[in-house]
């Protein structure tokens, strides 16, 4: 037995005078720009007294990989204003999350942030600026807090006016589509391209020929690929016009196969973590680690030097049979990211633990295929994103994940607004209770910024008591 | 009541029931709900199509919660409550054009087909409007249609689509001159929009010129531009205190000119479906199209052209796409504008008034 426990962020504060000097030294970001990179590892606490104050009701991993993680993580902003001042371009990704950035990657001296990640931020800063500043613009409590991304594109705190906007719309949630068009509104140059829907190989469509894709297994109609190739196609075209640089199919498979570097770690991590019946790292930090597929969080290189890191950590405490959580965990597996990331702290301190996540951005854990074209591959891959499926789409991938973790329970956490969630909390309980015959919670997460709202709170307890019996029983 | 909107009424009775006798015939009906759909793809193959914003309260969005969440939009809660309940017109849908618009109404036409055991035929509207959005739209309907032939055995017959056409665009000229001529009622226009959604097209044109030769001409001290959501047959209380007030309104949305106003038709007889699709779908653009600004540019005309005092954005609740525009109209237009959401329930009058009080005012 180990004596692995999570830590406060102040408690990380007190670890960082023993972080190895060498390891602080490796931990640089944006080598490419700065001989030797800039340093970024920075206690949880620090990042806590820059603004984001959830930091501390939040716990940690102890390990300096999850320490790496945190830093890298809550560092993007300074890295991409850093890159901005240097004469890099800037991309802002919005909606596909997680086919863009393969694309946008190719381009040299650039980095690609997703808008809709500031979702978050009014969260962890506990504040409401930003959603205050969207509210002006028109974008109120009716839709879900991707409307932070406004903004922020109003504010300019969290990135530097962006070079392009790529924006998917068509199959995706009516709250980012309104953002988006209220982003260009503000005078953002913007690439609109459609995001195809994934019908359902159902009856009354006969005539389409069904494929499915490489790796996530998912059925779609071939018309819709061809279509969303041709759309990658006009990115790719908006990119060279907005970098000046010929975008060759030379440089888009070593951005695939370096985005596929982060997708297959990200891929391996999931299946250690999740599969383990102890697992060896806490939700939070597979939370971080799982939205790094997505865009690589604006640093391809240190993504991998930052999944290598939490890879090495986990499979050394599985053969020591180490794990920052109970002995038998509840096993619990989350659909949809909680707004409020304290929840997931909140279920390990239930004594539960993560076991699988349908976060909406599972398609970027799968491959691109190296086995076509790489607008085809990423058009594939845009077949997998559950945005653009049908509700069954989606349940039957939580099902699936639920069954290969084992999962004893399912959290659906919808978002209070969010166009997608009165249809996904209904019918994916209905379908995850008929096939895999064990209890889902369902709650949108209301915006309370210091504390985690009672009723939820209530809830979850109630919900973990109904496993913990089943279990017993 | 008025007499547009008593022969609006009495025909769309009469109409209603000769869809009832077509179908206990054999013939089938097909049921849209965006006007995106062309109508006359479905009268090539000798269907029935209806579109069916009506049968809209607070009863159906009830038995729509019966399905989804309360917090859905009103509009699709409707559907699949009446269709549940088997209400009215919603009964007599055999095949449903289910046209994929914003998201709600995508997961709307899912829960229509995978909860009610309805035939939806999905089309994705895509929000873009490029040529490859067009013919990516035009390439569903076609997919559409040799669905139906497979799953039917029914044949294209570019005859009946072309003098459906052709009745539908003489009755949509009536309605758009009835519409910009400001001399027809708000309610009486109404009537006729949505009778022109549900009845049969052949002499609706001479129907709707009689009605109007035969009744008084509707006299308005200002006339406003009004957009926003579809509104259902029943959402009609708005457009009744406007005409209490003396306010004319032109009616700019998808339930009014926008349905009515044509992209150029190039008739291919090699290939009828795709000259329909395209022509359909490059009709006004909708407030989701991305970008939008072509549906700013065309109020904007509008009210120059028609000398409008004022702008009302009607949204239905839960309606992202035209509610979180409201700050932008107010900015983009030089006039008083009125954005407010409501839904079908019955004590909406109220609020509607107080808004229009104020906003007469302002006026």
């Amino acid at each position: 037995m180990d004596d692995l426990l999570r830590i406060s962020a102040m408690e990380w504060e007190e670890r960082m005078p023993s972080v190895p000097p060498g390891y602080m030294e490796a931990c640089t970001y944006l080598r490419e720009l700065v001989p030797g990179g800039v340093p970024y590892l920075r206690s949880q606490y620090e990042y806590s007294c820059r603004g984001d104050g959830l930091l501390k009701r939040l716990k940690f991993d102890p390990s300096l990989a999850a320490l790496r993680l945190w830093s890298f993580l809550f560092s993007e902003k300074d890295r991409l204003f850093f890159a901005k001042e240097k004469g890099w371009k800037i991309f802002a990704a919005m909606k596909d999350l997680g086919p863009v950035p393969v694309l946008s990657y190719a381009v040299p001296d650039s980095l690609t942030f997703y808008a809709d990640e500031l979702w978050w931020a009014p969260c962890f800063a506990e504040e409401s600026h930003l959603l205050d500043e969207a509210a002006k613009l028109g974008a109120g409590e009716e839709l879900c807090f991707v409307r932070a991304a406004l903004g922020a594109m109003k504010t300019l705190d969290y990135f530097p006016p962006p070079d392009l906007c790529i924006a998917g719309v068509g199959a995706c949630c009516d709250d980012f589509s309104a953002v988006m068009q209220l982003i260009e509104s503000l005078g953002y140059r913007t690439h609109w391209w459609e995001m195809a829907v994934k019908l359902e190989q159902s009856s009354p469509v006969m005539s389409e020929k069904f494929l499915k894709t490489s790796f996530g297994n998912s059925r779609y109609q071939e018309s819709a690929l061809k279509f969303v190739a041709g759309q990658l196609k006009g990115v790719v075209r908006s990119l060279e016009e907005v970098s000046g640089h010929k975008i060759t199919e030379e440089m888009l498979v070593r951005s695939r196969d370096r985005m596929n570097a982060i997708r297959i770690r990200v891929s391996m991590l999931r299946d250690l973590v999740y599969g383990a019946d102890r697992p060896p790292l806490p939700g939070l930090e597979m939370l971080l680690a799982e939205f790094i597929a997505i865009h690589a969080c604006s640093e391809i290189d240190e993504s991998i030097n930052v999944l290598n890191d939490l890879i090495y950590t986990v499979q050394k405490r599985l053969a020591a049979g180490e794990s920052p959580l109970g002995t038998t965990p509840l096993r619990v597996f989350w659909a949809t990211p909680p707004t409020d990331a304290a929840l997931i702290t909140l279920l390990e301190d239930l004594g539960g633990c993560i076991a699988g996540t349908e976060y909406m951005i599972s398609h970027s854990f799968y491959p691109v295929s190296t086995e076509m074209p790489v607008l085809d591959a990423v058009a594939e891959n845009c077949m997998d994103d559950p945005m653009t499926g049908s509700v069954a789409f989606r349940a039957r991938r939580i099902i699936e994940s639920a069954k290969r973790y084992r999962a004893e329970g399912v959290i659906i956490s919808g978002i209070s607004g969010a166009s997608h969630c009165p249809f996904d909390e209904t019918g994916v309980t209905k379908h995850v209770q008929r096939e895999l015959d064990i209890p889902v919670l369902s709650f949108d997460v209301p915006y309370s910024p210091g504390r985690i709202s009672e009723q939820i709170r209530t809830r979850m307890e109630a919900f973990m008591d109904i496993l913990r019996e089943r279990r017993s029983a | 009541m008025s007499r547009i909107k008593q022969l609006c009424e009495l025909k769309l009775s009469e109409e209603t029931d000769f869809l009832k006798k077509q179908r206990a015939e054999g013939v089938k009906t097909l049921g849209y709900f965006c006007s995106f759909f062309p109508p006359a793809f479905a009268a090539g193959f000798d269907l029935r199509p209806v579109r069916l914003l009506c049968n809209t309260s607070s009863d159906s969005e009830s038995a729509g919660e019966k399905i989804v969440r309360a917090d859905v939009c009103p509009h699709v809660k409707s559907i699949l409550g009446n269709v549940n309940e088997g209400n009215g017109l919603h009964a007599e849908i055999d095949i449903w054009a289910g046209l994929y618009t914003c998201d709600q109404m995508r997961r709307g036409m899912n829960c229509l087909s995978e909860d009610l055991g309805q035939e939806v035929h999905p089309v994705q509207v895509p929000a873009t409007r490029t040529p490859e959005s067009a013919e990516y739209y035009a390439s569903q309907m076609k997919r559409f249609a040799s669905d139906i032939e497979a799953r039917h055995d029914l044949r294209f017959c570019d005859e009946h689509a072309l003098k459906w056409l052709h009745e539908e665009r003489k009755a949509s000229a009536v309605l758009s001159r009835a519409a910009f001529s400001g001399e027809v009622s708000p309610a009486d226009l109404h009537a006729m929009f949505q009778l022109f959604f549900i009845a049969r097209p052949y002499g609706l044109a001479e129907f709707f010129e009689e009605a109007l030769a035969s009744s008084d001409k509707f006299r308005s001290e200002k006339r406003i531009v009004l957009t926003g959501s579809p509104l259902t047959y029943e959402d009609s209380a708005l457009l009744e205190e406007l005409e209490k007030l003396g306010i004319g309104v032109v009616p700019l949305n998808c339930t009014g000119l926008n349905a009515v106003e044509y992209g150029p038709l190039d008739i291919d007889t090699d290939d009828l479906i795709s000259s329909l699709a395209l022509s359909a779908f490059h009709m006004p653009a909708c407030i989701r199209s991305r970008p939008n600004r072509d549906v700013y540019e065309r109020i904007g005309l509008t009210i120059k052209e028609t000398h409008a005092s004022g702008l009302v954005v009607k949204c239905l609740k839960f309606c992202d796409q035209w509610y979180t525009e409201r700050e932008r109209m107010k900015q983009a237009f030089d006039l008083p504008v009125l954005v407010f959401d409501s839904d079908y329930a019955s004590g909406g009058r109220e609020r509607i008034l107080s808004r229009l009080d104020a906003f007469m005012e302002m006026l």
